[in-house]
Order: structure tokens, then C-alpha cells, then sequence
């Protein structure tokens, strides 16, 4: 195919999108949609041998914002305001997406801007009422960098109920890991991001079940940072359900480290709530839950010992989530935290009010 | 010149899939349903101001258009269901569903025409879909309750509910005028 074949076939197409558009009109308009979510928090915690702490907080501030041009190309967007303040350090003000987006067919789109890498079950979705706990599961953070996100592009699609999304993004910046966080610190978060070794994620899920979603995702990075170069590979499996009045939710996720003190971080958790309102036929949902949850940011060490005990904290949580409609949540949780060195313990107690539109 | 042909498949099929395939597409979904022995006849119906608002409040849902099509399903020479073919909005575009029903206003299929986000698909699959079969306006629509929400698809399986049941509440409306 020439050029003039190539530019005279893009102009027709053009055309048949000029002569056509009025057949499509009908089911669809152009235009703007928003949305948003956010979440307050009371936070209590009293470690052993410590002194408690008590803070009130509007964790999460959150505005979508969305062009559709047509049925297939559209702009998506989000915004963060973090701890509800930004200065000195304190809270953070972040563009967590902000990508064009081509939606071909079912089985095939692709998005290209500020995007969230698909790991877990979190980190694409997390508005307060799709997670029963008043914080984030400690998963979600230690081990699954929640919220992930980064300039790239993605593909996505899904076939006979398995949905799959393949992205390509900015890497990790291997000077911010550490045995503390993971790989948490390394997140470029799109400012100014490394293109050197871009960082690949594939996620595939399951949805033919109802109420199921299951799947898998394998994450690599090469890594490069000013004092040391680390690739890194996180490979994690996802399962929620969320049908017969049951909420149960399990992710179990392990990075490996090629270089560095730090070999392996792993952790897993899982949650059990069944709506008790469904018994006593309220339309609002009631749900009580449990969930146990077993980090370690540090694994496995080269230097072992007590380098692999001092992040490994293990959680025993029970709560209560109110749903008086789909959208809106309130929460109350109490747990108890032990970090496996010296046993200590620390007792949290949680309120909070989230919603999503 | 390989990346220009794909480049230029893409455009071209984009654009020429998404138009004027939506009412044969419809059509086709009938005729999975019942099979080839039926007739077909397209109605588009206005709906007046009053219906609107009336079935608006009640459901808290905008309709999307002032008219809506509807397909009336003969069995030899026997009128028995009626499809009608409508749009929500998901998180960002349109859905556009259908929703049969028998000839006393039961919901016996309902079926997602065109999805057109990446997210919240799990409103397309039958098995979420079947939970509308059987009922009618007069049924309670309840998500989390009698319709299960879907985890990553809560605005458009919201959505797709109040949809349905706006239609069912139609229903009589609709029968009346065609």
C-alpha cells in the first residue's frame, strides 16, 4: 500500500464517519460524565508498649472526570486530594489517570496516558464500599503498591468470560525499595517517570461464575535507580465473591528482588462477611466480618535472622460494614497487629464513612 | 507498512462497527431467542412528558431519549412478546440493552445490545441477566438483595436495574401504542 493509497483510504474512512455519524446519534450522544469518591476516617491505635494515638481524618478526596468524543474514543480522568491538604510534605495532590481511551470491540481497547497497572483486586478498584475494612487491606499497601499508577499504555479486552488487560508503563525506581515498604518507594507515580526499562504487568481473570471474579497477574521490572540497579517480579493471585449475601475476598501476592538484602516480599489475606440484614429482610445491608491477613515486606534476607522478622506482621480483624445503599458505607473495625520480632503488639480501632458515585 | 495497515483496519472497523448496526443487531439477538419463525414489526414510540417524569421519579433515572423502539414478536399471526430495545449510562457510555417480555408484561430475556466501556462488563453476562426473567412492575428491583451487585461493575449493574425496571414499568404504555 503507498502513502497516497494509504492517506486516500484514512479520508474515505473519514467520510463514512462524516455520512454515518447520524446512524449512531440515536443510541448515543457525546458529552460528559462525572463521578468520584472519598472516604473519612477516625483512627485509634495503641501499641503495647507505646503511646496511643487518635486522628481524624478525610483520607481520600476523589473527582472523576470523563469525555466520550464517540462510541469508541473517550477521555477518562482522576484526581486525588490526599489527607485534605497539601503542603510541607503533608498530603499528597495526585493525577491518578488521565488517559485517551480506544474502545474497538468487547474483546479488544487500549488506553494511553496516566494509567493503573491491573494487580489485585484493589488497586484498579478502590472505592470505600467495594472493601469491607475501614482502611485498605494492609495488602494492598505492603505488598500491592495500591494506588499504582503510571504513564503507559494498556490493552485490555474480554472473550467468553475471561477478561485480560496487558499493560506497559514507567518503571519502578529501584533506589526506593526498601526492607520496610517493598516496593512501595519506588513508585514514579508519571513525574517525569524513567523510559528506560519500561515496567510490564498481564492480568488475567475469570468472571463466568456468578458473583465470582478469580484470576491471576505477573508483574516485571528491570528496575534502575541512581545507587543500585534490581529487577523485580511480582507475581499475585485474586478471588472476591460477592452473591448470596456472602463478601469474601482472598489475594495472595510475592515479589522477588534480584539484587539487593531483601530476596522475596510475600503476603496473603482474606476476608469473610455475610449480610445479616438479608435475614431480616431490610434493604439496608448489615455485614460482619473477619479477616486475617499475614505480610512480610522482608521475607526472605540474604543476612536472615531477625531481618525477616521485624516487617512480618500478622492481623486478626473483625468489623462491622453498613451499606443503607450501594454507594455509601459505614464502617467500624477493631484488630489487633503482631510483628513477629519481640511479639509486640498494637491494638487499632477504626470508624469510617466512604461513598462513591 | 504492516502498522499502517493495522492502523488503518482499526480506524475503518471502529468507526463503520459502531454505526447503524445496532437495530439488526437487535433484530438478530430476537431471532437467536425464538428462533427464525416469527415476524418482526419496529415501532419507534414517543413517550409524553407524563410517563416520563411519572416513571423518572419513581425509578431516580433519566430516560436517555424522548422515544424509545420497540419490536412487536407475532407467532403466527399471534402477538406473544415484546422487545424493547433502550440506554442507560455506565460510568462514562451509554449501555444499550434489551429487555423482551411476554404479552402480560413479564420479563422473559433481557440482553446487552452494545457495551462500550472496559470496565463493568459483567453486566453482559447471561447469568446476571436471568435475574430479571419473571419479573414485571409490580416486582421489587433491589441490587444486593433480589438483583446481586457486581464487584468493579456497581454503577453500571446499578444502572442497568433502574433501566429494566423502567421499562417494565412502561410496559403497558408502550403495548397501548403499538
Amino acid at each position: 500500500m503507498r502513502i497516497g493509497n494509504f492517506l486516500f483510504s484514512v479520508i474515505f474512512t473519514l467520510l463514512l464517519v462524516n455520512t454515518q455519524t447520524f446512524g449512531q446519534d440515536e443510541l448515543f450522544s457525546s458529552g460528559t460524565s462525572i463521578g468520584g469518591y472519598g472516604e473519612l476516617h477516625y483512627n485509634y491505635s495503641k501499641p503495647e508498649n507505646g503511646n496511643e494515638t487518635k486522628t481524624l481524618d478525610f483520607h481520600r478526596f476523589v473527582m472523576f472526570y470523563s469525555y466520550r468524543w464517540n462510541e469508541s474514543w473517550s477521555f477518562k480522568s482522576e484526581v486525588e486530594l490526599e489527607h485534605n491538604f497539601v503542603s510541607d510534605g503533608q498530603g499528597e495532590l495526585e493525577l491518578e489517570q488521565a488517559y485517551v481511551d480506544y474502545h474497538h470491540a468487547d474483546w479488544f481497547g487500549f488506553q494511553a496516558g496516566v494509567i493503573l497497572p491491573s494487580i489485585g483486586l484493589i488497586n484498579e478498584f478502590h472505592e470505600p464500599p467495594l472493601f469491607l475494612s475501614v482502611e485498605r487491606p494492609d495488602y494492598s499497601k505492603n505488598i500491592i503498591p495500591t494506588t499504582w499508577f503510571g504513564n503507559g499504555i494498556a490493552f485490555y479486552g474480554n472473550y467468553s468470560g475471561f477478561d485480560y488487560k496487558v499493560t506497559v508503563m514507567e518503571g519502578l525506581d529501584a533506589d526506593g525499595f526498601s526492607a520496610k515498604s517493598g516496593i512501595r518507594g519506588g513508585r514514579l507515580k508519571g513525574f517525569k517517570s524513567d523510559a528506560e526499562n519500561f515496567l510490564y504487568n498481564f492480568r488475567l481473570d475469570y468472571l463466568k461464575v456468578p458473583g465470582l471474579k478469580m484470576g491471576a497477574s505477573f508483574t516485571f521490572n528491570e528496575a534502575t535507580g541512581d545507587s543500585i540497579n534490581n529487577a523485580i517480579s511480582l507475581f499475585e493471585i485474586h478471588a472476591k465473591y460477592n452473591a448470596n449475601n456472602i463478601f469474601a475476598s482472598f489475594e495472595y501476592g510475592n515479589i522477588s528482588y534480584d539484587k539487593g538484602d531483601v530476596e522475596t516480599s510475600s503476603g496473603f489475606y482474606a476476608d469473610l462477611g455475610f449480610d445479616i440484614g438479608s435475614m431480616m429482610d431490610l434493604k439496608t445491608k448489615v455485614v460482619p466480618f473477619v479477616r486475617y491477613s499475614d505480610y512480610n515486606t522482608a521475607a526472605s534476607t540474604i543476612t536472615g535472622g531477625e531481618s525477616e522478622q521485624k516487617y512480618h506482621a500478622r492481623k486478626w480483624m473483625i468489623g462491622l460494614a453498613i451499606f443503607p445503599i450501594e454507594s455509601v458505607v459505614f464502617k467500624v473495625d477493631y484488630s489487633l497487629n503482631t510483628v513477629e520480632l519481640g511479639d509486640s503488639e498494637t491494638t487499632l480501632f477504626n470508624l469510617g464513612v466512604g461513598y462513591m458515585f | 507498512m504492516n502498522i499502517k495497515k493495522i492502523i488503518f483496519f482499526l480506524v475503518m472497523s471502529s468507526f463503520l462497527s459502531s454505526a447503524g448496526e445496532i437495530s439488526d443487531r437487535t433484530e438478530l439477538t430476537i431471532k437467536e431467542y425464538f428462533g427464525s419463525d416469527i415476524n418482526l414489526s419496529k415501532y419507534k414510540i414517543s413517550l409524553s412528558q407524563e410517563i416520563r417524569v411519572t416513571i423518572q421519579n419513581e425509578c431516580r433515572q433519566k430516560f436517555f431519549s424522548d422515544y424509545i423502539y420497540v419490536w412487536k414478536i407475532d407467532h403466527k399471526d399471534h402477538t406473544t412478546h415484546y422487545a424493547v430495545l433502550d440506554n442507560v449510562m455506565g460510568k462514562t457510555q451509554p449501555i444499550t440493552f434489551l429487555v423482551i417480555f411476554d404479552s402480560r408484561g413479564m420479563i422473559t430475556n433481557s440482553s446487552v445490545v452494545k457495551y462500550r466501556e472496559q470496565h463493568g462488563g459483567g453486566v453482559k453476562e447471561a447469568h446476571w441477566l436471568d435475574q430479571f426473567i419473571g419479573l414485571n412492575g409490580l416486582s421489587e428491583f433491589e441490587l444486593g438483595k433480589n438483583i446481586d451487585s457486581i464487584s468493579g461493575a456497581t454503577i453500571s449493574s446499578r444502572s442497568m436495574t433502574l433501566g429494566i425496571r423502567k421499562l417494565s414499568l412502561l410496559f403497558n404504555y408502550l403495548k397501548e401504542k403499538v
